[in-house]
């Protein structure tokens, strides 16, 4: 594995928290090295699965929020 | 207005000068991330439904009262007071802490909760079900780093922050918990 790309920024690559610089240091070192691309392609395929999951909350949820919001309002706010 | 396109942070003094609408739109714009996130610490669609609420509630109140300093940091902001106030749930319920965090307080045993009644409440939808499932066969301190980093968008640096853990310790458990959820899909034969 290339010596200077640890697993830890491999993650935070993948969750988009490198630098550009960084971020180009690894693209480079996945074109050449198998086994860092080995494991990047099995973290993604990880997150890929998690991607998969968004749940929406029942309208009746918002309706409240939006309710408190406007019987709390500043009385400025309400006019 | 048309504020679908309009940031956050605008939208936030918006909604300070008077105009709902633009709660409105945070709220849509950010409901089912919180809401997904919250229901994968506490794994009960009803007891989520009432954290998401008080979340938004309690972001209200932050908001009117001047507490919202965070530029361009919005979503995380809210990821925070879901996690505070799933915490406290737990607390509240006087679950006995067995490894504690910064402030004292076991979040394990948020993790680990699950009754009967909360599993006859679960969403029925065969993704969630699968994900959640697999999810929960990791360990305590994966699943944690896991939910508050994939579901949660916090930074590992506010992860670290939240839960009293370096930012390395926290991007090891992030590593180890993708490996392991790796490794389960494919004893589980899913493909992606």
């Amino acid at each position: 594995m290339t010596k200077n790309i640890t697993q830890d920024n491999l993650i935070r690559y993948i969750y988009q928290e490198t630098s550009q610089e960084e971020s180009s240091l690894i693209e480079e070192a996945l074109a050449t090295d198998y086994e860092l691309k080995e494991l990047y392609e099995s973290l993604l395929e990880s997150k890929s699965e998690l991607d998969k999951v968004r749940i929406s909350p029942p309208q009746d949820v918002v309706d409240k929020i939006m309710e408190y919001s406007s019987k709390t309002a500043p009385h400025e706010h309400a006019l | 207005m048309q504020v679908q396109h309009v940031p956050d942070n605008k939208l936030v003094k918006l909604y300070l000068s008077g105009q709902e609408e633009a709660l409105g739109e945070l709220v849509n714009r950010h409901k089912d991330r919180i809401y997904t996130y919250i229901f994968m610490f506490v794994r009960d669609t009803y007891l989520a439904e009432d954290l998401l609420q008080e979340t938004f509630i309690k972001v209200i109140d932050k908001l009117r009262t001047g507490k919202y300093k965070e530029q361009n940091k919005f979503l995380p902001w809210i990821s925070r007071v879901a996690y505070n106030l799933c915490v406290d749930y737990y607390r509240r319920e006087k679950r006995l802490p067995k490894v504690m965090t910064r402030d004292g307080f076991d979040i394990f045993s948020v993790l680990k909760f699950s009754d009967a009644s909360a599993e006859d409440r679960m969403i029925e939808d065969q993704t969630v079900m699968r994900v959640r499932n697999l999810i929960n066969q990791l360990p305590d301190e994966q699943k944690e780093v896991l939910i508050l980093r994939h579901y949660s968008d916090m930074s590992f640096k506010e992860i670290s922050e939240v839960t009293g853990v370096s930012i390395n310790t926290a991007l090891g458990r992030m590593r180890y918990a993708l490996i392991n959820l790796r490794k389960l899909m494919a004893e589980k034969n899913i493909t992606i």
